[in-house]
Protein backbone atom coordinates (compact mmCIF):
# COMPACT_ATOMS: atom_id res chain seq x y z
CA UNK A 1 0.00 0.00 0.00
CA UNK A 2 3.04 2.18 0.78
CA UNK A 3 4.55 1.45 -1.96
CA UNK A 4 2.07 1.97 -4.16
CA UNK A 5 0.76 5.13 -2.59
CA UNK A 6 4.67 6.30 -2.81
CA UNK A 7 4.67 5.64 -6.64
CA UNK A 8 1.84 7.55 -7.05
CA UNK A 9 3.20 10.65 -5.55
CA UNK A 10 6.23 10.43 -7.46
CA UNK A 11 4.26 9.72 -10.61
CA UNK A 12 2.85 13.34 -9.83
CA UNK A 13 5.26 15.03 -9.22
CA UNK A 14 7.63 14.18 -12.14
CA UNK A 15 4.72 14.30 -14.09
CA UNK A 16 4.27 18.12 -13.22
CA UNK A 17 8.50 18.88 -13.49
CA UNK A 18 8.18 17.24 -17.17
CA UNK A 19 5.66 19.62 -18.19
CA UNK A 20 7.35 22.49 -17.34
CA UNK A 21 11.12 21.24 -18.08
CA UNK A 22 9.41 21.20 -21.63
CA UNK A 23 7.65 24.50 -21.47
CA UNK A 24 10.71 26.39 -20.17
CA UNK A 25 13.02 24.36 -23.42
CA UNK A 26 10.86 25.29 -25.86
CA UNK A 27 11.12 28.61 -24.44
CA UNK A 28 14.91 28.37 -24.40
CA UNK A 29 14.96 27.54 -27.82
CA UNK A 30 12.91 30.06 -29.27
CA UNK A 31 14.96 32.64 -27.08
CA UNK A 32 18.21 31.02 -28.53
CA UNK A 33 16.83 31.33 -32.01
CA UNK A 34 15.77 35.39 -31.39
CA UNK A 35 19.39 35.94 -30.03
CA UNK A 36 21.30 34.22 -33.15
CA UNK A 37 18.97 35.96 -35.27
CA UNK A 38 20.03 39.62 -34.01
CA UNK A 39 23.59 38.52 -33.39
CA UNK A 40 23.59 38.08 -37.38
CA UNK A 41 21.77 40.95 -38.27
CA UNK A 42 24.43 43.31 -35.79
CA UNK A 43 27.45 41.74 -37.37
CA UNK A 44 26.69 42.43 -40.61
CA UNK A 45 25.12 46.11 -39.70
CA UNK A 46 28.62 46.91 -37.37
CA UNK A 47 30.74 45.43 -40.43
CA UNK A 48 29.00 47.62 -43.19
CA UNK A 49 29.31 50.61 -40.87
CA UNK A 50 33.26 49.94 -40.23
CA UNK A 51 33.68 49.34 -43.61
CA UNK A 52 32.16 52.89 -45.08
CA UNK A 53 33.81 54.35 -42.22
CA UNK A 54 37.45 53.34 -42.90
CA UNK A 55 37.94 54.43 -46.50
CA UNK A 56 38.62 53.26 -49.94
CA UNK A 57 39.55 49.72 -50.12
CA UNK A 58 38.92 48.71 -46.51
CA UNK A 59 37.18 45.19 -46.75
CA UNK A 60 35.81 42.86 -44.17
CA UNK A 61 35.21 38.80 -44.97
CA UNK A 62 31.62 37.80 -43.05
CA UNK A 63 31.38 33.79 -43.16
CA UNK A 64 27.15 33.33 -42.98
CA UNK A 65 26.23 30.04 -40.68
CA UNK A 66 24.68 27.06 -42.57
CA UNK A 67 21.57 28.05 -39.81
CA UNK A 68 20.16 29.23 -36.86
CA UNK A 69 18.97 26.24 -34.05
CA UNK A 70 18.00 24.21 -37.54
CA UNK A 71 16.03 27.07 -39.14
CA UNK A 72 16.64 28.51 -42.61
CA UNK A 73 17.30 32.48 -42.46
CA UNK A 74 17.91 35.01 -44.68
CA UNK A 75 19.54 38.66 -44.49
CA UNK A 76 18.76 41.47 -46.70
CA UNK A 77 21.36 44.39 -46.75
CA UNK A 78 19.36 47.84 -48.15
CA UNK A 79 20.57 51.34 -47.72
CA UNK A 80 18.95 52.03 -44.14
CA UNK A 81 19.53 48.89 -42.60
CA UNK A 82 19.79 44.75 -42.36
CA UNK A 83 16.90 42.21 -42.16
CA UNK A 84 16.55 39.10 -41.00
CA UNK A 85 13.90 36.51 -41.77
CA UNK A 86 13.98 33.32 -39.47
CA UNK A 87 11.27 31.35 -38.88
CA UNK A 88 8.50 33.69 -39.29
CA UNK A 89 9.81 35.90 -37.13
CA UNK A 90 11.54 39.21 -38.59
CA UNK A 91 13.95 41.31 -36.88
CA UNK A 92 15.83 44.81 -38.21
CA UNK A 93 19.09 46.38 -37.35
CA UNK A 94 19.49 50.12 -38.52
CA UNK A 95 22.82 51.45 -39.82
CA UNK A 96 23.56 54.84 -41.14
CA UNK A 97 22.00 55.82 -44.73
CA UNK A 98 24.47 54.78 -47.29
CA UNK A 99 24.49 52.85 -50.71
CA UNK A 100 24.52 49.12 -50.86
CA UNK A 101 25.45 47.50 -54.18
CA UNK A 102 26.59 43.98 -55.24
CA UNK A 103 29.34 43.75 -58.13
CA UNK A 104 27.14 41.47 -60.35
CA UNK A 105 23.98 42.66 -60.37
CA UNK A 106 24.43 46.82 -59.24
CA UNK A 107 20.89 46.25 -57.17
CA UNK A 108 20.54 48.48 -53.93
CA UNK A 109 19.10 45.48 -51.93
CA UNK A 110 21.73 43.05 -51.17
CA UNK A 111 20.35 39.31 -50.65
CA UNK A 112 23.34 37.27 -48.24
CA UNK A 113 22.84 33.93 -48.26
CA UNK A 114 23.18 30.76 -45.52
CA UNK A 115 26.52 29.42 -45.76
CA UNK A 116 28.16 31.62 -47.53
CA UNK A 117 31.52 33.62 -47.46
CA UNK A 118 31.13 37.61 -48.19
CA UNK A 119 33.62 40.26 -48.63
CA UNK A 120 32.41 43.72 -47.83
CA UNK A 121 34.68 46.55 -49.44
CA UNK A 122 34.35 50.13 -49.84
CA UNK A 123 34.84 51.45 -53.10
CA UNK A 124 35.25 54.78 -54.81
CA UNK A 125 32.00 55.43 -57.25
CA UNK A 126 32.34 59.17 -58.75
CA UNK A 127 32.71 61.55 -55.57
CA UNK A 128 31.70 59.51 -52.76
CA UNK A 129 32.12 55.43 -51.22
CA UNK A 130 29.79 52.81 -51.49
CA UNK A 131 29.92 49.47 -49.72
CA UNK A 132 29.80 46.88 -52.08
CA UNK A 133 29.04 43.11 -50.98
CA UNK A 134 30.17 40.32 -53.37
CA UNK B 1 5.37 -14.14 -3.23
CA UNK B 2 6.46 -10.38 -2.80
CA UNK B 3 2.75 -9.68 -2.79
CA UNK B 4 2.01 -12.08 0.07
CA UNK B 5 5.24 -10.73 2.44
CA UNK B 6 3.23 -7.04 2.01
CA UNK B 7 0.40 -8.45 3.71
CA UNK B 8 1.74 -10.34 6.00
CA UNK B 9 1.05 -8.39 9.33
CA UNK B 10 1.68 -8.91 13.30
CA UNK B 11 -1.01 -9.82 14.90
CA UNK B 12 -1.57 -7.72 17.89
CA UNK B 13 -4.07 -9.28 20.23
CA UNK B 14 -2.49 -11.32 23.48
CA UNK B 15 -4.61 -14.57 23.97
CA UNK B 16 -3.70 -16.13 20.87
CA UNK B 17 -5.10 -19.88 20.59
CA UNK B 18 -2.14 -21.86 19.72
CA UNK B 19 -3.36 -22.81 16.83
CA UNK B 20 -3.02 -19.40 15.06
CA UNK B 21 0.36 -18.42 13.98
CA UNK B 22 1.34 -14.96 15.36
CA UNK B 23 2.46 -13.95 11.55
CA UNK B 24 -0.04 -14.96 9.30
CA UNK B 25 -1.54 -13.15 6.14
CA UNK B 26 -4.23 -10.61 6.85
CA UNK B 27 -7.04 -12.77 5.19
CA UNK B 28 -6.06 -15.83 6.64
CA UNK B 29 -6.87 -13.99 10.50
CA UNK B 30 -10.08 -12.47 8.75
CA UNK B 31 -11.06 -16.04 8.18
CA UNK B 32 -9.96 -17.46 11.90
CA UNK B 33 -11.26 -14.19 13.69
CA UNK B 34 -14.78 -15.02 15.39
CA UNK B 35 -15.18 -11.65 16.96
CA UNK B 36 -15.76 -9.81 13.94
CA UNK B 37 -13.27 -7.20 15.24
CA UNK B 38 -10.64 -6.76 12.45
CA UNK B 39 -13.63 -6.23 9.49
CA UNK B 40 -14.81 -3.38 11.36
CA UNK B 41 -11.53 -1.69 12.30
CA UNK B 42 -9.90 -2.13 8.48
CA UNK B 43 -13.81 -0.73 7.15
CA UNK B 44 -13.14 2.33 9.19
CA UNK B 45 -9.69 2.57 7.76
CA UNK B 46 -10.87 2.36 4.44
CA UNK B 47 -13.76 4.35 4.58
CA UNK B 48 -11.81 7.02 6.41
CA UNK B 49 -9.56 6.91 3.97
CA UNK B 50 -11.75 7.37 1.14
CA UNK B 51 -12.84 10.33 2.79
CA UNK B 52 -9.99 11.74 3.25
CA UNK B 53 -8.48 10.80 -0.15
CA UNK B 54 -11.23 11.91 -2.38
CA UNK B 55 -11.07 15.52 -1.71
CA UNK B 56 -7.21 15.39 -1.24
CA UNK B 57 -7.33 13.91 -4.61
CA UNK B 58 -9.19 16.58 -6.06
CA UNK B 59 -7.58 19.28 -4.25
CA UNK B 60 -3.85 18.39 -5.55
CA UNK B 61 -5.85 17.83 -8.92
CA UNK B 62 -6.86 21.50 -8.93
CA UNK B 63 -3.53 22.72 -7.79
CA UNK B 64 -1.53 21.10 -10.21
CA UNK B 65 -3.69 22.11 -12.92
CA UNK B 66 -3.14 25.94 -11.58
CA UNK B 67 0.64 25.56 -11.17
CA UNK B 68 1.53 24.01 -14.82
CA UNK B 69 -0.95 27.10 -15.99
CA UNK B 70 1.47 29.43 -14.17
CA UNK B 71 4.18 27.95 -14.86
CA UNK B 72 3.61 28.02 -18.71
CA UNK B 73 2.03 32.07 -18.28
CA UNK B 74 5.86 32.43 -17.24
CA UNK B 75 7.07 30.86 -19.76
CA UNK B 76 5.29 32.86 -22.89
CA UNK B 77 5.72 35.87 -20.56
CA UNK B 78 9.68 35.36 -20.95
CA UNK B 79 9.46 34.66 -24.37
CA UNK B 80 6.96 37.44 -25.13
CA UNK B 81 10.17 39.71 -23.13
CA UNK B 82 12.62 38.26 -24.80
CA UNK B 83 11.13 39.23 -28.15
CA UNK B 84 10.59 42.83 -26.78
CA UNK B 85 13.89 43.03 -25.88
CA UNK B 86 15.87 41.47 -29.31
CA UNK B 87 13.10 43.40 -31.50
CA UNK B 88 12.43 40.23 -33.15
CA UNK B 89 8.67 39.95 -34.27
CA UNK B 90 6.13 38.08 -35.83
CA UNK B 91 6.76 39.16 -39.46
CA UNK B 92 3.43 41.06 -39.63
CA UNK B 93 3.74 42.49 -36.66
CA UNK B 94 7.37 44.14 -37.76
CA UNK B 95 5.60 45.51 -40.73
CA UNK B 96 3.47 47.19 -38.35
CA UNK B 97 5.78 48.87 -36.27
CA UNK B 98 7.63 49.84 -39.26
CA UNK B 99 4.76 52.22 -39.58
CA UNK B 100 3.78 53.18 -36.56
CA UNK B 101 6.40 52.26 -33.79
CA UNK B 102 9.76 52.48 -35.25
CA UNK B 103 11.41 52.64 -31.97
CA UNK B 104 10.29 49.07 -31.42
CA UNK B 105 12.47 47.40 -34.17
CA UNK B 106 15.51 49.00 -31.74
CA UNK B 107 16.35 46.13 -28.92
CA UNK B 108 14.91 47.38 -25.51
CA UNK B 109 15.46 45.83 -22.17
CA UNK B 110 12.62 44.44 -20.80
CA UNK B 111 11.85 42.30 -17.70
CA UNK B 112 9.76 40.06 -15.87
CA UNK B 113 9.16 41.44 -12.67
CA UNK B 114 6.78 39.02 -11.28
CA UNK B 115 3.72 37.50 -11.96
CA UNK B 116 0.25 37.37 -9.86
CA UNK B 117 -3.56 35.88 -10.51
CA UNK B 118 -6.29 36.69 -8.94
CA UNK B 119 -9.88 34.00 -9.00
CA UNK B 120 -12.64 35.48 -10.50
CA UNK B 121 -15.05 32.94 -9.42
CA UNK B 122 -16.64 30.68 -11.71
CA UNK B 123 -18.16 31.64 -14.68
CA UNK B 124 -21.94 30.04 -16.41
CA UNK B 125 -21.22 30.68 -19.55
CA UNK B 126 -17.70 28.62 -19.87
CA UNK B 127 -18.19 26.53 -16.82
CA UNK B 128 -15.05 27.09 -15.61
CA UNK B 129 -13.27 29.18 -12.96
CA UNK B 130 -11.75 32.43 -14.27
CA UNK B 131 -8.51 33.33 -13.06
CA UNK B 132 -7.26 36.96 -14.69
CA UNK B 133 -3.38 37.02 -14.47
CA UNK B 134 -1.53 40.16 -13.90
CA UNK B 135 2.05 40.55 -15.26
CA UNK B 136 4.22 43.15 -13.77
CA UNK B 137 7.50 43.82 -16.10
CA UNK B 138 10.21 47.13 -16.25
CA UNK B 139 11.11 48.43 -19.44
CA UNK B 140 13.40 51.80 -18.77
CA UNK B 141 14.73 52.42 -22.38
CA UNK B 142 10.87 52.40 -23.76
CA UNK B 143 8.89 55.69 -22.39
CA UNK B 144 6.10 56.03 -24.65
CA UNK B 145 3.49 54.64 -23.04
CA UNK B 146 1.95 53.67 -26.82
CA UNK B 147 5.29 52.13 -27.14
CA UNK B 148 4.87 50.20 -23.67
CA UNK B 149 1.33 49.09 -24.56
CA UNK B 150 2.95 47.19 -27.77
CA UNK B 151 5.52 45.23 -25.94
CA UNK B 152 2.43 44.45 -23.17
CA UNK B 153 0.09 43.30 -25.63
CA UNK B 154 3.20 40.52 -27.07
CA UNK B 155 3.99 39.52 -23.19
CA UNK B 156 0.24 38.30 -22.41
CA UNK B 157 0.04 37.01 -25.88
CA UNK B 158 3.03 35.01 -25.31
CA UNK B 159 1.54 33.70 -21.73
CA UNK B 160 -2.19 32.84 -23.35
CA UNK B 161 -0.11 31.33 -26.27
CA UNK B 162 2.12 28.91 -23.51
CA UNK B 163 -0.88 28.14 -21.58
CA UNK B 164 -3.05 27.15 -24.74
CA UNK B 165 -0.11 24.92 -25.79
CA UNK B 166 0.31 23.39 -22.95
CA UNK B 167 -3.40 21.62 -21.84
CA UNK B 168 -3.77 21.30 -25.68
CA UNK B 169 -6.73 23.66 -25.87
CA UNK B 170 -5.69 25.62 -29.52
CA UNK B 171 -9.71 24.08 -30.67
CA UNK B 172 -12.08 26.08 -27.66
CA UNK B 173 -10.00 29.43 -28.18
CA UNK B 174 -9.58 32.32 -31.15
CA UNK B 175 -6.76 33.66 -32.46
CA UNK B 176 -5.80 35.58 -29.88
CA UNK B 177 -5.88 32.57 -27.21
CA UNK B 178 -8.20 35.03 -25.30
CA UNK B 179 -9.03 33.44 -23.05
CA UNK B 180 -6.71 30.44 -22.94
CA UNK B 181 -8.67 27.46 -21.51
CA UNK B 182 -7.00 24.44 -19.30
CA UNK B 183 -9.72 21.52 -18.01
CA UNK B 184 -10.80 23.53 -15.57
CA UNK B 185 -9.93 26.74 -15.45
CA UNK B 186 -9.97 29.81 -18.26
CA UNK B 187 -7.27 32.60 -17.90
CA UNK B 188 -7.56 35.93 -19.04
CA UNK B 189 -4.80 38.58 -18.83
CA UNK B 190 -4.84 42.42 -17.56
CA UNK B 191 -2.94 45.03 -19.04
CA UNK B 192 0.90 44.71 -17.93
CA UNK B 193 1.78 46.83 -15.28
CA UNK B 194 4.89 48.92 -15.88
CA UNK B 195 7.42 49.22 -13.55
Amino acid sequence: MDFVLSLFLLLVVVGGIMGTVQIRLETVQKSDEAVQARLISEKVASAIEEVYASGEGHEIRIEMPGNIEGSPYQVKVNQSGVRIDVGGWTGYSYSFSKKISDYAQNQNEVIMRPNTNYTLRNVKEGKRNIVVIF
Amino acid sequence: MVLKKLFLIKIPFINFPRRIKQFMLVNEYILLDKKGQLPIEFLLVVGFSVLVLMPMALSLSNAGELNQAMSAARAGALQGATSDSLAIYPEDTFRAYQREHQRLLNPSGVKIVKITYLNQGFNQSYQKTKIQLKIYASAPSVPDKTDRNCLGDRINFQARKKITESFNTENLTNSMYNPAFSQKYMFTTANVQWQ
